[in-house]
């Protein structure tokens, strides 16, 4: 337990947490405006067909009309442009986080919840509570390693608990299945048209699947197997784009946290002194 | 340094989250957002079962029939909402209205719809692959 919460607290680089607001932030554009558009689109539709989840429920929130989703749009992007900024880290970053959180309600009131959000709200739950974080800062923080453990426990939480999930739902034999199978009569593109001709390619891909999903915590592996790892989550995403276009977006940003984003500041600094010395 | 209560307080919050994620993954369901379970492709689909889609169909008021493609573009919805929603498409037909109305304030330049028609399309599988085809079946239907 204690090494547990010396690894969650240990310092980690305060100038990652600037990187993480600007691409987190940035991406709520990217979310809103263009990859799942559609929230916006729930205006539209009459509140008889809004069901509101639990939590809208619990919360006094307004029905989502075409005015309520553009105010919470244009707030939610507003504050998304200032913290990405990273100007007023916690006001600016705690408006994002309760906004977002609504525009999920009017998202997922109708009929149909995502599963792909859970360590993207994580991250804007945690990255507020640093305080001020420039892209250069060399110091670490054990805020800022605990803001980006939580990022990143959340994403492997993400993959390990889908395991579950599929064992609970689908049962012990989900793996022999036609899950993916099914989702290629009903998502499948050129690409995936090919492999029904591919008897067993399909099942071998959800033993894959269930492998890759229980191995997740090697995420949290320092160095080489973490990396390789890594690149196989990327691979992962890239290929259920490309065969059923379906992507895990806000999660596949979260991955973010496990790169160490704060050279991307320090490289021009050192080229720069290099380039002088040169010079 | 955090301070004790600093630390404290995200402890905490993290054990909180953990454990609400963590038994939302074994007792949760979609409404306990954002603790349910991540069940994304989790159901388990026969090798010789069946695949259902919903598929939406369109009188006009110039007396064109036409299928309208299920999406948020066309009717605000997602195709997997609409589904979501069948049950009470079902229970109340009435309730198509809502998407014939959202698709007029997509295309305002169209004729008004004035019926609309639920359709559930099933594909029959064979060792895992779709044969013969598909079959429909009206689940629901509408008229001004």
């Amino acid at each position: 337990m204690e090494a547990l919460g010396r690894w969650w607290f240990e310092p980690l680089p305060i100038a990652r947490i600037a990187w993480l607001r600007t691409f987190l932030y940035g991406f709520v554009f990217v979310d809103v405006l263009l990859t799942t558009s559609w929230v916006a689109r729930h205006g539209a539709v009459s509140a008889e067909l809004y069901e509101p989840l639990l939590v809208g429920r619990a919360l006094p929130l307004p029905q989502p009309t075409r005015t309520v989703v553009m105010l919470t749009a244009t707030m939610l992007l507003a504050a998304a442009g200032v913290a990405a900024a990273g100007r007023l880290p916690r006001l600016a970053g705690s408006v994002v986080a309760v906004t977002y959180f609504v525009w999920m309600v009017i998202a997922f009131s109708y009929g149909k919840v995502d599963h792909d959000r859970f360590a993207f709200l994580v991250a804007l739950c945690v990255l507020p509570t640093v305080g001020r974080a420039h892209w250069r800062d060399s110091e670490a923080s054990e805020a800022a390693g605990w803001a980006i453990r939580s990022i990143q426990v959340a994403v492997v939480l993400a993959y390990f608990l889908a395991a579950f999930a599929k064992l609970r739902f689908g049962g012990l034999n989900w793996a022999t299945g036609a899950t993916l199978a099914r989702a290629l009569v009903r998502k499948g593109n050129w690409i995936s048209q090919q492999l029904f001709d591919m008897p067993g390619v399909l099942r071998a891909t959800q033993f894959g699947i269930i492998a890759f999903e229980l191995l997740s915590p090697l995420l949290l592996v320092r160095g080489r197997v973490g990396y390789a790892f890594l690149i196989l989550a990327l691979l992962f995403h890239a290929v259920t784009f490309s065969t059923i276009s379906i992507i895990f977006l806000p999660h596949v940003v979260c991955l973010l946290a496990f790169l160490p984003l704060e050279r991307l500041g320090r490289a021009p600094a050192r080229s720069l002194r290099r380039a002088s010395v040169a010079g | 340094m955090l301070t004790g209560a600093a630390r404290g307080r995200r402890l905490l919050a993290t054990v909180a989250v953990v454990g609400l994620v963590v038994a939302g993954t074994f007792v949760g369901q979609d409404d306990h957002f954002p603790f349910g379970p991540h069940r994304m492709f989790s159901t388990r689909n026969e090798l010789n079962g069946r695949v259902n889609s919903a598929q939406l169909r369109f009188r006009f008021a110039d007396g064109t029939v036409r299928p309208v493609v299920i999406d948020s573009h066309t009717v605000g919805l997602r195709r997997a909402e609409v589904e979501g929603l069948e049950d009470r498409f079902v229970a109340r037909p009435e309730l198509l209205s809502h998407l014939a109305d959202a698709y007029e304030s997509f295309n305002p330049t169209e004729p008004e719809v004035v019926a609309a028609e639920l359709i559930e399309r099933t594909t029959d599988l064979e060792q895992g692959q779709p044969v013969g085809e598909p079959t429909v079946q009206v689940l629901a239907t509408w008229s001004r």
